[in-house]
């Protein structure tokens, strides 16, 4: 029904509107705002869920002052697609009975979805996850990153995660010598 | 350069490396000791274990026999254990004829000691092997009994077995000791229980039961009379707080209850008549039976069995075809089962080949020398110790 309406009642109408959303506005570190739904939010962050649930989202954009813009549009970007598909039966199967199937293995859309990204920002998706208590997302990003740690050497491993060596030669020759069989090629 | 991330996100990462490859963690642990000391601490042991569950088969032991028999720990991963060879069990007698237990790697994992001289692997669970020390003689004296745990290469030798027992029919399981409060992710260092299961002719089975933490083997406890075929030296399967032995594959299978050391039995069909069969479980409890049917030369059916209501058909399946082996090569005397996992290990003349029921993997193991007595699948997470970086 399209009706001229006053200001006022523009205002509020658009509150009413706001109050039943079914989008949450998230707002990054560089100020940012990206819209999710948030039935997936809720489903996908046990730390969204607890701001929703207690009232704490600000529908001008809640704060995440830890996030950067890249690493929330790829939560945001991963919440809506995830929302949008099937519910799959591994998913089910891991709420019901978490003792028996922990972990399951990507689907297909989760390995495309990590795997189109460069490596700094599939790592500051890791903290984001990790920051917001998103399990799967955790689940996938991680999987991703043991996959590009296979066959490498501790000297690579550094080199991806931008760490120093603090062992001495000595050190490192003991442990290898203790531990050959994780050390030779594949 | 990409930033470094925090302790607690490398501790999630590091807990999701997948179990069945070991070499992963080591690595990680030697890439800086803030690393180190996550993967050695007790918290992540606990986490890394709770978050897969179930832990991989790690390796398999093989009892070889070199002119009669040798024992050996069979690598599927790349796991190695520290302790590759006992110099103090080795064989006295200038004898031409050895048995090993040999460590046969399924991950990278590798114990220290990968093989045992005039031992047998008998059982394993929930982290430690069970061995015996077999010199050779005739029959299956058993000279001491042995718990290893080839992650961290503790040993343990038992005292004596009660005796007199029979030399030739016995059989003996090792489980943690905290039955039905442990829920055996991170048990390896608790109290462990070995039952020894004594069938001499004509007399009847009894069962003695050794605890770690009293040091002692218990009083016996009866069961039915000894058959006549003697029991079947298969690594038993355990099935809630029971422990199930198979006494003879023409007849019966013995419960011995943890918790109330009691022992019942379990009839057999009567159309059972398969001479070896290995025990098996599912994921819901229920018992069952693997074995080898060679109904003609070219039928090698593999056909798997549950006990629910009634024994009942499970699974059939062609070895011939999965395996690609000719069907006359197939040994109905080499199968065996990891619990847990739900993957069979099937024997060969020349082969050994995993089975992985759920995914339908098939996969060829390492097969070595020597004559294959059979091979205990040894089933463990393994994440680096805290003694790697010293004090």
């Amino acid at each position: 029904m399209e009706v001229d309406k006053g200001k006022g009642e523009a205002e509020e109408t658009r509150k009413v509107a706001e109050a039943d959303r079914d989008t949450v506005t998230l707002k990054s570190s560089d100020g940012k705002l990206f819209e999710v739904s948030k039935e997936a939010a809720a489903r996908l962050s046990t730390v969204l869920a607890g701001m929703i649930a207690g009232g704490s989202i600000d529908d001008n954009g809640t704060d995440l002052k830890q996030i950067g813009s890249e690493a929330l549009e790829n939560v945001v970007d991963y919440c809506n697609k995830h929302a949008n598909s099937i519910p799959s039966a591994a998913l089910i199967s891991s709420s019901i009975s978490f003792n028996t199937a922990p972990f399951k293995e990507p689907e297909e859309w989760e390995r495309k979805f990590v795997d189109r990204l460069s490596h700094d920002a599939l790592f500051d998706l890791v903290e984001a996850a990790n920051f917001l208590g998103m399990e799967r997302l955790l689940d996938v990003t991680c999987h991703k990153i043991s996959e590009m740690m296979k066959g490498k050497s501790p000297d690579q491993i550094r080199e991806v995660f931008n760490i120093k060596n603090d062992y001495t030669k000595e050190e490192l020759e003991e442990i290898r010598q203790e531990l050959a069989w994780a050390f030779y090629d594949d | 350069m990409p930033p470094q991330l925090p302790d607690d996100v490398v501790e999630e990462i590091l807990a999701r490396f997948p179990p069945d490859e070991p070499a992963l963690l080591v690595r990680a642990a030697l890439a800086c000791k803030a690393w180190h000391r996550i993967v050695s601490g007790a918290g992540f042991r606990r986490r890394f274990r709770q978050f897969h569950r179930t832990p991989p088969v790690l390796g398999f032991l093989r009892n070889v026999g070199y002119g009669k028999e040798f024992a050996r720990f069979v690598p599927t991963s790349t796991f190695r254990p520290r302790r590759a060879d006992w110099g103090g069990w080795r064989a006295t007698a200038a004898s031409s004829s050895t048995d090993v237990a040999r460590f046969v790697r399924a991950t990278r994992f590798y114990p220290c000691r990968g093989e045992r001289r005039d031992f047998r692997a008998l059982d394993a669970r929930h982290g430690r092997v069970l061995l015996a020390s077999m010199p050779w003689e005739p029959g299956l004296k058993v000279q001491g009994l042995e718990v290893w745990d080839p992650v961290t290469d503790e040993l343990w030798e038992l005292p004596d077995v009660p005796h007199p027992h029979s030399p030739t029919s016995w059989n003996a399981a090792v489980v943690c000791g905290a039955h039905g409060v442990c829920d055996h992710l991170d048990c390896r260092r608790k109290p462990f229980l070995d039952v020894f299961l004594d069938s001499r002719p004509k007399k009847k089975m009894r069962l003695f039961v050794y605890s770690s933490e009293a040091g002692t083997w218990s009083e016996p406890t009866y069961g039915p009379p000894s058959p006549t075929n003697g029991v079947e030296m298969v690594p038993p399967a355990l099935v809630g707080n029971a422990l199930h032995f198979l006494i003879d594959a023409t007849y019966i299978i013995l419960k011995y209850d943890l918790a109330t050391r009691t022992v019942s039995t379990i009839f057999l069909p009567d159309d059972f008549i398969s001479d070896f069969a290995a025990l098996t479980t599912t994921e819901d409890g229920r018992l069952g039976f693997a074995r080898v049917e060679k109904r003609t030369a070219k039928d090698n059916r593999f056909t798997v069995t549950c006990i629910h209501d009634h024994w009942s058909m499970d699974r059939s399946i062609v070895l011939e075809t999965l395996l690609n082996v000719d069907a006359c090569s197939i040994r109905n005397d080499c199968v065996a089962f990891a619990h847990g996992v739900g993957v069979f290990f099937v024997g060969t003349d020349v082969e050994w080949f995993s089975i992985d029921l759920k995914s339908g993997r098939v996969r060829k193991e390492n097969y070595g020398d020597g004559f294959n007595y059979g091979v205990v699948p040894y089933t463990s997470f393994y994440t680096p110790g805290i003694a790697l970086l010293g004090p």
